[in-house]
């Protein structure tokens, strides 16, 4: 990921990107937390429902009991309060069922549709009920009431019109005293509602009846009123028949029609509660799951959001720190110097890919002051070597005027001293022994002109042969035993040159003279009557350099001077003839050819010079060819 | 004043310096017996016979520099490290006037330091003042005699 | 189909009372042919009786069905309003003592003479016992002082024709099935086993009997006259199942025959005052309903057919053409096809299946599956009528239907019942 944006966006686009995370995460737990409070105040508003439903379920069940307590005090009191209040009543639940019936779920409003019916069928039951009772207040209050007392003046009647004989009078008076007793029976019926008293009731009228009948029997003045008072009799009798009948209905009604609706009401209104209650409870229950699940939910989302936020975050916070800490590397390396400190990748073109142009930048410098430093240290180098081979030159040139001075001196004190002598020899007449000493003064000064010869051949050196090429050593030794022979043959020297010798690259003058000065040193030291004096030439090949050997098979120089040897006008033995410089030249032209010279010896053994010539470079080989192919070769011997 | 024979010993290789020295010893004092030494071997050689006692002590040493084989520094140094031969005199005489043969002769404790002169008669001046100026020194086995 | 539908094709006790003042209306054909207006119950007042009744005498026959009080309280306030009344017998006192019905003629009943014991004696054989309550024959015939008694006259209150036996019923796959006249009992209605799942009917004059003969069947009490109980018994029984009720023994009481089927499909109840078809629908729909025959014997009902004391003329002839028909055989069959017995039943065979008459009269297996008056299947075969033969379960009639003289009381207390 965090390569991904680092080789797709810039900088600026990182930072903005991980803000906008931050945002986006935020946002998302605003928003999750919205859901879940909004699904919380669901579930809420779904409490306050039921907890309005429950409330007309309790509305339900007390108003049930008071429509039912008013319907009985309706019916047995005959109040008309009680009868509006049940209207009431009634009007106020079914408004009410009514609302709740609009929003409520399938089960609830079944069951509210139910006790609405049975509460409908309750009401119009009771308005049957009413009808009923007015209908039998009606007959009795006005019907039986007026029949009763049409009965009873149409008996008046009959007591006045009739005969007073005895026998109709003592048959009319029970008569009355039979209706007053019906009369009283179907009140105390109307009262007590026992059926008994109708019993009584209608058995007294037909006792009435039968008088009635056995008076008509016989033939009589008043026949018609009795006739009448018969016909008003069975009115009458029916009247209260009907009202018995009315008050049986509407005691039926409310008592079984109307009383079972209203157990159905309550049974239902029970039934309702306990459904409510239930789902009251899963409601609870739902909500409390609900919640926990939200806030798990809310807490997991919320988790798992903050781990991708701190994840991207991170992502882009190391997107950006790490081309930055490694650049920052980058340039501590650089501002130790380094040239070759890795400048990291990156692709987008952003301020951290100019950080790293900088870096590229500061790089090249330090490349370039790497490389000035390595030159000026080679410099520094070279001088330091010059300087010392400058003072190397200044030592040798002070050895060499010291040895110079001490020996163009010598045959000046010489010449001088004898010159002294001479004068004091003269003086004292001894002219003979005088010129004689005058010898050695011409001696002296032929040294010292001698000398300076030598020393100006030694001055040449590297300074004025400066021609060189490649030199065939067989060729040349060949050349010096040749021009030597003669000389050899005469002292009994032999003269051994190894074949297969190298060829090298130098100035051939020279070369000859050095294996000349150490021909002449072997044949001038090496006493050896023996085996006869010899010199053996020969070559051992290195890596980049031949070594040389002249071996010779005389006395050997002790190892104290083997330095000394080949120090300018040293001279070992004074006995033989001889300058000093020999060895000197031979050390000189050694190094102007880049190699050395050197002896090995022990007193008695004989003494090994050892030549050492660096093996002519390819380059050197063809500068030879080339100048021979051209024919310009330079012997300045 | 009486004159003993005194041992010189004389190393200088070269013949005609030494014929030189020869000369002006003999005529200014025939009581000094020169002991010539060729070269810094020979002298070498000498100078461990003297200290093995197979040679007297020299009176005075007149010593060259430029010498082949050991040169007159080496044979200083040798014998102002033996315990006898340091009461030799040793007087360095040179043609050099080099400040280092001055300088490294006094550190090997040379007695004195001369330059040959270049003079028809200073030769001998010089070396008639060196004798003079060593008559008295007598070391003690030259005394003991 | 909602419960309003239910309670107006209800032809059980009153609940639709809500038009009881005013008579469905049923498009009249006005003709020269007499018509005869027939007040009663949906359990006769059919579709297919007055079609057939009408193809078979020419007259125009209306039918006015109602529920039980409705109708009561309609013949006995206006005997005007019709011709012909068909209800129960526990109705008749009601009616005689409102002066709405009058005598029937017997010399006019052309099948009189095959009118069977059971309404003229109260029972069906000389060994069987006499139900308590008014059985048919103690008010059947018009005595000449004008009330009611068994003796034997030229006039009758009403015409003996529809009737048969209830008990109770219950479900089988949760209470362990009973042995007839064994171990089933009325008491079962007060079985604490079946708290809070007993359903009672909604009708005083009939629940009453159900929750006395249970409670004496439960030896929680006994009765001087079952038929005809004091205010003090009415008191203490009303006592017990009042405090049961309170208990929450009753589910409640149901008010009309589809109410009772669906408390026991929905298993509401388990054990319930029943009338048989409500039982028969039950079995239709797989609940394994029991018509029980309680060992006290079966509560009986006899129904009446009447005519109105204004019934005069043209039309009491027809009526009297129409009430000789309900003998005449068809009637019989037909009502027998849903469990009722008619009085003279040999007449009726002729128009019935040899199984059928096996089945519904004999107590026999069916021999073959037997349909129904809807033409629907009703009886499977190897099916066999729980109770028995019509005599055997006319021989176990404990009590019938009867409006005592205390019904005013025991509705006051029934209201106490129900609400409590």
């Amino acid at each position: 990921m965090i390569q991904y944006f680092i080789n797709h966006f810039q900088l600026r686009y990182r930072i903005y990107a991980s803000y906008m995370a931050a945002g986006i995460v935020i946002f998302a737990i605003i928003m999750m937390t919205y859901v879940v409070f909004n699904k919380v105040a669901g579930h809420f508003q779904d409490f306050i429902t039921f907890s309005n439903q429950s409330q007309i379920d309790l509305l339900l069940t007390a108003q049930v009991a008071d429509i039912h307590r008013q319907t009985l005090i309706y019916t047995y009191e005959g109040h008309q309060s009680a009868a509006d209040q049940v209207t009431s009543i009634y009007g106020n639940l079914i408004q009410q069922i009514d609302q709740n019936l609009q929003h409520s779920q399938p089960e609830i409003k079944r069951i509210l549709t139910t006790i609405k019916q049975h509460l409908v069928n309750y009401h119009a039951t009771f308005l049957q009920v009413k009808q009923q009772r007015d209908l039998q207040q009606k007959l009795i209050n006005v019907e039986f009431r007026d029949n009763a007392t049409a009965v009873e003046r149409l008996i008046n009647q009959l007591i006045l019109q009739s005969d007073p004989s005895v026998a109709t009078q003592l048959e009319l008076k029970p008569i009355l005293s039979s209706l007053l007793l019906v009369e009283k029976n179907v009140f105390r019926y109307l009262d007590s509602l026992d059926a008994s008293y109708i019993i009584t009731a209608k058995n007294s009228l037909s006792s009435v009846f039968g008088s009635l009948s056995a008076i008509n029997v016989q033939e009589n003045p008043v026949r018609s009123i009795v006739d009448q008072a018969i016909y008003k009799l069975h009115l009458y009798e029916q009247s209260f028949t009907q009202g018995v009948q009315r008050t049986r209905g509407y005691l039926y009604l409310i008592n079984v029609v109307m009383a079972a609706e209203a157990y159905e009401i309550h049974y239902q209104s029970k039934k309702f509660s306990t459904l409510i209650t239930e789902q009251m409870r899963k409601k609870e229950q739902a909500i409390h799951a609900g919640m926990r699940e939200a806030l798990y939910l809310l807490l997991l989302f919320g988790a798992c959001l903050l781990m991708i936020l701190i994840t991207f975050t991170y992502g882009i916070g190391k997107s950006i720190a790490m081309p930055i800490t490694q650049l920052t590397e980058t340039f501590r390396e650089l501002t130790q110097g380094s040239s070759n400190a890795h400048i990291p990748e990156y692709p987008v073109s952003d301020e951290i890919s100019e950080l790293a142009h900088a870096a590229a930048a500061f790089r090249d410098k330090n490349t370039q002051t790497e490389r000035l430093l390595e030159e000026s240290m080679q410099l520094t180098q070279q001088l330091e070597k010059n300087k010392a081979e400058l003072e190397r030159s200044n030592d040798e040139l002070e050895q060499f005027v010291y040895t110079v001075s001490h020996d163009l001196k010598s045959p000046l004190v010489t010449s001088m001293g004898f010159i002294g002598i001479i004068r004091k020899l003269a003086d004292q007449g001894q002219y003979e022994q005088a010129i004689e000493k005058l010898d050695k003064v011409t001696l002296s000064i032929e040294r010292m002109g001698q000398l300076i010869t030598d020393l100006l051949e030694l001055s040449r050196i590297g300074r004025i042969d400066l021609d060189k090429k490649m030199i065939d050593l067989n060729n040349l030794l060949e050349q010096l035993t040749s021009s030597h022979s003669e000389q050899m043959r005469r002292v009994g020297f032999h003269w051994v040159i190894k074949p297969d010798l190298p060829s090298i690259y130098g100035n051939e003058s020279r070369i000859r003279q050095l294996f000349e000065n150490i021909l002449s040193n072997a044949i001038k030291y090496t006493h050896n009557p023996e085996q006869g004096s010899k010199l053996e030439i020969g070559a051992i090949s290195h890596e980049d350099h031949w070594l040389i050997y002249c071996q010779d098979n005389g006395p050997g120089i002790e190892s104290a001077f083997h330095q000394k040897i080949f120090g300018l006008f040293y001279r070992l033995d004074t006995k033989q003839e001889g300058s000093g410089v020999g060895l000197a030249i031979a050390k000189k032209v050694m190094k102007f050819h880049g190699g050395d010279i050197w002896v090995e010896s022990s007193s008695g053994a004989g003494a090994t010079f050892w030549l050492k010539f660096p093996v002519p470079s390819e380059e050197m080989e063809r500068v030879e060819h080339d100048t021979s192919s051209t024919g310009f070769i330079t012997d300045r011997r | 004043m009486t004159h003993h024979q005194r041992d010189l010993l004389l190393i200088e290789d070269s013949d005609e310096h030494a014929e030189l020295a020869l000369f002006y010893i003999s005529e200014y004092r025939k009581d000094i017996h020169v002991i010539r030494l060729a070269d810094g071997g020979a002298a070498m050689r000498y100078i461990e016979s003297i200290r093995h006692l197979k040679a007297p002590i020299p009176w005075l040493c007149l010593l060259d520099l430029q010498l082949p084989k050991y040169d007159g520094h080496e044979i200083l140094s040798v014998i102002k490290s033996d315990s006898l031969l340091v009461k030799m005199p040793v007087v360095v005489f040179t043609t050099s006037a080099a400040k280092k043969d001055i300088r490294r002769a006094m550190n090997n404790h040379a007695n004195s330091f001369i330059t040959k002169p270049m003079g028809a008669d200073r030769y001998g001046s010089a070396i008639q003042s060196i004798l003079d100026y060593w008559e008295f020194n007598m070391h003690p086995s030259v005394l003991a005699e | 189909m909602n419960r309003r539908t239910f309670l107006l094709q209800s032809g059980a006790i009153a609940t639709a009372t809500i038009s009881s003042l005013s008579f469905p209306s049923i498009v009249k054909a006005y003709n020269k042919k007499p018509t005869i207006r027939v007040l009663g119950t949906h359990v006769t007042l059919q579709e297919a009786i007055r079609q057939q009744a009408q193809k078979e005498l020419g007259i125009n026959v209306e039918f006015y069905p109602g529920g039980d009080a409705e109708v009561l309280l309609k013949a006995s306030t206006d005997p005007g309003s019709f011709d012909i009344y068909e209800q129960w017998s526990d109705s008749i006192r009601i009616l005689w003592m409102a002066n709405a019905i009058q005598p029937i003629d017997i010399k006019k009943l052309r099948y009189w003479h095959e009118i069977n014991g059971l309404s003229k004696a109260g029972r069906l054989t000389d060994q069987a016992p006499v139900g308590m309550g008014d059985a048919p024959h103690k008010i059947l015939y018009y005595q000449p002082d004008g009330s009611l008694g068994s003796t034997a006259s030229n006039h009758i209150s009403f015409l003996p024709y529809v009737h048969n036996t209830d008990s109770y019923g219950y479900n089988a796959a949760i209470v362990p099935k009973g042995i007839p006249y064994e171990t089933e009992s009325w008491g079962w209605l007060l079985d604490e086993r079946y708290h809070g799942k007993v359903a009672i009917v909604n009708a005083p004059t009939i629940g009453i009997f159900d929750l006395a003969l249970a409670a004496q069947a439960q030896g929680l009490m006994t009765f001087k006259d079952m038929g005809n109980m004091s205010r003090a018994e009415i008191d203490a029984l009303f006592e017990i199942v009042i405090a049961k009720k309170r208990q929450g023994h009753f589910r409640g009481v149901w008010t009309s025959v589809p109410h009772s089927v669906e408390l026991m499909a929905s298993g509401q109840v388990v054990v319930a005052s029943m009338f048989s078809p409500a039982v028969s629908k039950l079995n239709g729909m797989g609940i394994p309903c029991i018509y029980a025959a309680p060992k006290e014997g079966y509560r009986a009902w006899q129904g009446v057919m009447c005519l109105s004391r204004e019934l005069h003329g043209e039309r009491l002839e027809a009526a009297y053409v129409f009430m000789n028909w309900w003998l005449s055989g068809w009637p019989g069959a037909f009502i027998a096809r849903q469990g009722y017995y008619i009085s003279n039943p040999q007449r009726s065979k002729a128009f019935m299946s040899k199984s059928e008459w096996d089945y519904w009269y004999d107590g026999k297996p069916a021999a073959e599956s037997l349909k129904g008056t809807d033409g629907r299947i009703s009886v499977q075969e190897g099916e066999v009528r729980t109770g028995g033969s019509y005599t055997k379960r006319f021989e176990n009639v404990a009590i019938w239907n009867t409006v005592m003289d205390t019904y005013e009381y025991t509705l006051m207390k029934w209201n106490e019942f129900v609400l409590a």
